[in-house]
């Protein structure tokens, strides 16, 4: 293409920008470094376990100790509501639960309050309720062998009601007629002998909340549990553990689960250490990596600051 | 009228109820309660159902006009569509069989000597057999053949049911059921009996018959020696417990729904560098405060130094909960005052524009 001769001149090329400094490239890392580290920092404990040793925080010494002063006999009443989002923060504590009351030979009743639940609690019942989880001989468990629990004489599923709260208070109220007086599988409640004499949630000895959100432990506190002066113990996701705290100071849980640094300490309580314990070391490092980057973030950001308060130029 | 009125008035009423009843002790009150309460939980329900709608009224359009990303909402409609078939309760409409038979065949010598009944299972390889409360055991044996479990005379209490989720059972109470049914020709001329005798009131007959269809309908027990061969065939379910259901929500929504939540590690970590600064004294003490807690949720805080969960747990006992029940009681505080609002018909925005 050519210039006729009355066009303007051509302007002049702007003036070369100079290349960024290290303290400018810096700020600008490219955050894929960060998803690379984390994801290294997640991979390498796995593959190379190093085994920190473990100890109960008082929330789940106290979780624990509540539900051991269970009898043989005693039923609980157990709330699942959770998705498979959560399941590598919740399920170790369900299975290392299930162990203890299947030990002290303590019935269960589960419901759950998630749409998303039902599958996934079908799963759990039939591999820990079903099924023996640490029969005789099992490898690295030194506790007494459970047996396998029989649907509808040791445990009974109620399944999934929507409602939310409203589920909720009608559980305080009126069992059966929260649940249409059926069990999952059909059965009428009525012709379930554990479920004679209980009809509500006050009737049973220890409320358990298995809980990775809305509608969970908070509204079961919240909603039933000074009305009808409930004994109750959570356990939920890491990030609810500030949420709940403040019930467990008030008495009103009498111990929290929180996370999976948590189930790993309530796995070695039981004595059947598992996917929890497992976990701890990608735990470490991926709290390690967030806290790393949360310094050499303010570290540069210091630096910046002095450097341009000082007028000064990173080299 | 109708459109604001109408339902105000229906706010104040129930709404003063809401809080009246708790100070109302009459059984009257607490039944109408029961009744209010059942009325939210159809209404929690039913918003699935308008969600459903609007979700279809929302991208059907979407995908007719081909906006940005409109395939995505094709995949969206066209899953929820699979969801929906595949969670209906197909078997009730086509029934199912009941998945087994059993047939006290032969004598154990061994067995009966050792005064013992023998459970021989014909299954899958993929099935998983229990006699009784005994823990299940694979339905063959290594070398392929039926497993064979020596039980107490008495009772056939047994389970068949397949490893993997989203197939029926035969079990104790479905070889009941079938065997009642087997016997439907003798049982019949027994209930009518039964109900005549009912209808005339003759105790003693009620009774003997009551008891003699009992007998029928109740599967004999086994005696020691005896053999029952159990030929179990677990079928495949439908709805929201089936195997196709199952299936989709174990390899589907499961791994996308974990996939989600696992992102946030990195994301997080990606927050911490770019956004987490001590700008100012605020800022600083939630920074501290966060890695403080960071290092005693951490397995190897205690290791790094013994009082590092316990300045977590100071943390969260007491600035943490001091803070977050002042924020519950103010949101409370904040609800009661919405609502007082509302029961007293001065707060109609949820009504509405119009």
């Amino acid at each position: 293409m050519s210039t006729s001769a009355g066009s303007p001149p051509p302007a002049p090329a702007p003036a070369a920008a100079p290349p960024p400094s290290r303290l400018e490239r810096l700020q600008r890392f490219d955050r894929r470094w960060i998803f690379l580290a984390m994801g290294l920092a997640i991979v390498l404990p796995i593959l190379f376990p190093i085994g920190l040793p473990i100890k109960a925080g008082p929330m789940t010494r106290a979780a624990f100790d509540t539900i051991e002063a269970l009898q043989p006999g005693d039923v609980v009443y157990l709330s699942l509501d959770l998705d498979p989002a959560s399941t590598p923060e919740l399920e170790p504590f369900y299975r290392a639960l299930m162990l203890q009351l299947k030990r002290k030979g303590v019935r269960i009743v589960i419901g759950s309050l998630w749409y998303a639940s039902p599958p996934l609690v079908q799963r759990w019942i039939g591999e820990s309720l079903d099924r023996p989880i640490a029969p005789a001989g099992t490898a690295g468990y030194g506790g007494p062998p459970d047996r396998p629990y029989v649907k509808n004489v040791d445990y009974v599923n109620l399944g999934f009601r929507e409602g939310k709260q409203a589920v909720i208070q009608n559980l305080g109220a009126d069992l059966r007629k929260a649940f249409d007086g059926v069990a999952v599988d059909g059965t009428p409640l009525d012709q379930i002998p554990m479920l004679d004499g209980r009809n509500q949630l006050k009737d049973f000895d220890l409320i358990i909340l298995v809980s990775a959100g809305f509608p969970g432990a908070k509204e079961y506190v919240q909603y039933v549990q000074s009305t009808y002066n409930l004994k109750m113990v959570a356990a939920c996701t890491a990030v609810s553990t500030t949420d709940l705290s403040p019930y467990m100071q008030s008495g009103q849980l009498l111990g929290l689960v929180g996370g999976l640094a948590a189930s790993a300490e309530y796995e070695l309580l039981v004595g059947k250490p598992g996917t929890a314990v497992d976990g701890a070391d990608v735990l470490n490092a991926g709290h390690l990596m967030v806290i790393v980057a949360i310094i050499f973030g303010n570290v540069i950001y210091f630096v910046g600051r002095r450097r341009r308060r000082g007028g000064g130029t990173a080299s | 009228m109708l459109k604001k009125t109408l339902p105000v008035a229906l706010g104040v009423v129930v709404g003063l109820y809401a809080v009246i009843q708790y100070y109302v002790p009459h059984h009257a009150v607490g039944t109408v309660t029961d009744e209010l309460r059942d009325w939210a939980a159809i209404l929690s329900a039913a918003a699935y159902l308008l969600g459903a709608i609007n979700l279809i009224q929302v991208t059907l359009p979407k995908i007719r006009r081909r906006e940005p990303d409109w395939q995505f909402k094709v995949v969206m409609l066209l899953s929820a569509g699979v969801m929906l078939i595949v969670g209906l309760p197909w078997g009730k409409v086509a029934g199912g069989g009941p998945g087994g038979q059993v047939v006290i065949e032969g004598r154990d010598e061994a067995a009966a000597a050792a005064g013992k009944a023998v459970l021989r299972f014909e299954a899958d390889a993929d099935v998983l057999v229990q006699a009784g409360t005994a823990a299940p055991v694979p339905s063959r044996d290594p070398f392929g053949r039926p497993a064979e479990i020596q039980v107490e005379p008495g009772p056939l209490v047994f389970k068949a049911f397949r490893e993997v989720a989203g197939y029926g059972e035969f079990d104790t109470d479905a070889y009941a059921r079938a065997y009642a049914a087997a016997h439907e020709a003798e049982l019949a001329p027994v209930r009518a009996e039964l109900a005549a005798a009912t209808t005339a009131g003759d105790a003693a007959a009620i009774t003997r018959l009551s008891e003699r269809l009992a007998a029928l309908s109740t599967p004999p027990p086994l005696a020691a020696g005896q053999v029952a061969v159990i030929t179990a065939d677990p079928p495949m379910q439908w709805g929201s417990s089936g195997r196709i259901f199952v299936w989709i929500y174990d390899h589907v929504f499961a791994p996308c729904n974990a996939t989600m939540f696992a992102l946030l590690a990195f994301f997080v970590a990606s927050a911490a560098f770019r956004a987490f600064r001590a700008r100012n004294v605020e800022a600083a003490l939630l920074l501290v405060a966060a890695i403080l807690i960071m290092i005693g949720n951490m397995p190897m805080g205690r290791w790094l130094w013994e009082d590092f969960p316990d300045i977590k747990q100071w943390i969260l006992d007491v600035p943490n909960n001091g803070s977050r029940r002042a924020i519950i009681m103010g949101a409370a505080v904040g609800a009661i005052s919405t609502s007082l609002r509302v029961v007293l018909g001065l707060e109609r925005s949820h009504l509405g524009s119009d």
